[in-house]
Order: structure tokens, then sequence, then C-alpha cells
């Protein structure tokens, strides 16, 4: 029996068929590249095991592009998976640098991990390549993505009840989900009233960046909260 | 609404960019549905962002993230992971629909981590917070992190490896 639900199933078997005569009369590169993964469950010892893979080639004509040549493309991925307690699985990972004009570019990571029965895991899958004159210029996945995220938060009381520190407050997500908003560290008040309660339903954004990491942005027209136990609103 | 970016010391050649009210989750804003649509990217290409939105005057907040940048003084070019700054939109601003916001960083800075023995750290967490942001970022194959600002402007905090003992 499968024990463990991973949401959202990752396949993302993209390829980009643009045409060729683009790329024959300019330095537009034309991606012929893919970004899937692949899972496993060995239901004996509840282990997932998830491969992220990365691969493919950019056409280009490089009697338009000489400066082409000099320049090289790198494979990245993201192969991330989030228990629900913040324990994180994986992460971002890059293949080797090969020529721009024309080269096959490969990436590949595989992460396995003893998981819990009934948990839900966050997946996350993604996948990009980057050129060392035009940057990333081809990306799949969660890449950039953008989520509202209201949650309950609690303040940080290691040093005493939410001091303040080099400026700013800590509040720790009540609620982690592996990601920037786990733990905020704030020079505003996040609050309408102005003060720093102990426990908030805040409200923030959460931005994947393309090649890993994600940026998190608290408001400032949160609630005072009485407790940390309940589900958020938009987790 | 076009931005123009001007610089002194760089072209910003590429980035996503994110223009957004530094009052975002205030009951106007979040009453018009979800707030994530006032985080919509744009793409900057050689210093000009070309943005559907039709902002009103007020103090925003420009986000750029996968930056490539030119340094003018001797044309090296550098991947930085993001880059913030605040700015003012006047009434005059919208009318015209166009802006330019003024970014001089102190220069690039190439932040490098290493173990005891000297060998860098590669995919190591950072978390750097500014203002009310906070920033999860991951060194690359050598250990480096590059910022378009002087890193120490910033609290950085970095994962600490987990030991675990067990009797066996």
């Amino acid at each position: 029996m499968k024990a463990r639900t991973v949401l959202p199933l990752a396949f993302l078997g993209l390829l980009f068929f643009a045409s060729h005569a683009d790329a024959q009369t300019s330095c537009q590169v034309t991606p012929y590249y893919s970004n899937y993964a692949t899972q496993s469950f060995d239901d004996s010892n509840f282990t997932l095991t998830q491969t992220v893979t990365t691969d493919g080639y950019g056409y280009m004509n490089i009697e338009f592009c000489l400066e082409a040549n000099n320049a090289y493309h790198t494979p990245h991925g993201v192969n991330k998976i989030t228990e629900p307690n913040g324990t994180v699985h994986g992460g971002a990972f890059s293949g080797s640098p090969v020529c721009a004009v024309n080269c096959y570019v490969f990436a590949q990571n595989t992460i396995s991990f003893q998981g819990t029965p009934g948990d839900l895991d966050t997946d996350e899958v993604d996948g990009s390549v980057s050129c060392s004159v035009a940057g990333t210029f081809w990306q799949v996945g969660g890449l950039g993505a953008t989520r509202f995220v209201q949650a309950y938060f609690k303040c940080d009381q290691s040093g005493g009840v939410c001091t303040v520190t080099a400026g700013a407050r800590t509040y720790h997500r009540c609620n982690p989900q592996g990601d920037a908003c786990d733990t905020v560290y704030l020079v505003n008040s996040p609050v309408v009233s102005g003060d720093w309660p102990l426990f908030g339903l805040l409200n923030a954004v959460n931005i994947s960046l393309p090649r890993g990491g994600s940026i998190c942005i608290v408001g400032r027209h949160g609630v005072r909260a009485d407790m940390c136990t309940s589900p958020d609103p938009h987790p | 609404m076009n931005l123009i970016i001007s610089s002194k010391e760089f072209t910003f050649e590429r980035a996503q960019a994110r223009v957004f009210p530094s009052d975002w989750d205030g009951t106007a804003n979040l009453s018009q549905g979800d707030p994530v649509l006032l985080f919509e990217p744009a793409e900057l290409v050689d210093n000009c962002i070309i943005s559907s939105a039709a902002p009103q005057p007020g103090e925003f907040m420009l986000l750029l993230s996968e930056l490539t940048v030119r340094r003018l003084r001797d044309n090296r070019r550098f991947d930085v992971p993001w880059f913030a700054a605040q700015f003012n939109l006047t009434d005059p601003d919208v009318k015209k629909g166009a802006a330019t916001v003024v970014l001089n960083p102190t220069g690039v800075f190439r932040v490098s981590i290493f173990d005891r023995t000297n060998r860098p750290l590669p995919h190591r967490q950072l978390m750097l917070h500014w203002g009310q942001m906070d920033i999860q970022l991951e060194t690359d194959e050598n250990g480096t992190v590059f910022f378009l600002d002087n890193p120490t402007h910033f609290r950085v905090d970095m994962e600490t490896p987990k030991i675990a003992v067990e009797s066996e």
C-alpha cells in the first residue's frame, strides 16, 4: 500500500518546438530542453526516491552569432520535497557547463528518504538552462512562482519575549513549509495595530527563484492571534 | 507603465522584475483580489521594464531576481540572484506612464563560504534579511554567492550542519 502521497505529482516533460526560422537569422536560441521527474516508492520500508533530470540542447546559427562561440550553457534543476514538520530533502542542483552552440546539457539529481505513513509532503520540481552571456533563457516548473501566504506566526522567545536583535524581531511560522517564510526578521510591525504580538495571523508573499531559493515579503496589515495551533487560511 | 533604470556604475541587462506597492497587503489592495496579481513579474531588458500595470502614485518596491548586470568601467558581467530597492511614483510619473528609478549599488561582492580546512562549501543555504524581506539562497558549486550591494548591510544567517549521535 502506498502510504505517502506527494503533491503535486511532478512530471514536467516539456519540450519547446519553436521554429528554426528565427534562429537561422538571429542570435536567438531555439531550445530543445526537457525537465522531468520520476518517483518510486518502496512500501516495505516507506522509502521514497525521486529523480529530476534537465537535459537537451539549444539550436543556434553560429554564422549570425559569433559571440556564441565564447559562451557556454549550464543546466539547473530543483529536486526538493518538504515534510509537514519542515524537514527538507534535496534542493537546487546544476550540471556542468558546455559550449553554447548546439551542445547537449545534462543534469540529474536523486533524493531518497524514509517517510512517515499518512504524511502529505510538498514537492518542488523545476528546471532551467542559463547562458554565460544571456542569463537564464529557458525554464519550466514552479520557477518564479508566487504564492500568497496568510499564516500563523509566533514571535521568537529565545532571548526573552519578542526581543529586538540587530534592529529586528524574529517570527517563526507555526506550520513551517520549508521556504523563506518559515522564519522572518521584521523591522516594521507586521500587524495593523503597530505592536508586536506573541501570536499573529500575518500576510506574506513567497516567490520561488528560478535557480532555487525563495524570497518572502511580509506585509504590515496582519492581525493579532491568540494561539499557534490553528490551520493556516492560506498555507 | 515603463520604468527606466538609471545607474552610474552598472547596466542592468536582464532580470525578472516585480514592482509592487509597499503597502501591498493594505485593505484597498487585498480587496481587489488575489494579492499575487500585484507581484506579476515583468522582464527587465537593458535598463528598461515595460509593465502592463497601471499603478497609482505612492511608495513602491522594485524586486529584481536572476539579474545579469554589466559593470561599466570594465564591461564585466555578473549574475546576481536578487536586488531590491524602494522608490516613489509621483502623479506626473503616472500621467506620462514612465518613471526613472535611480539604482546605485555600492558594487558587486562575492561571498565565499569555506570549511575550517578552506574547502568551499557548495549548496550551503543562506538566509538574508533586508527590511521586510527574507531571502533564502544557496551557494553555487564554488561555495559562492554574488551580491549587488555590500553584504554587511544585511543580516545573514547560515544553516549549520546537524550532528547526530546514536549508540549502536
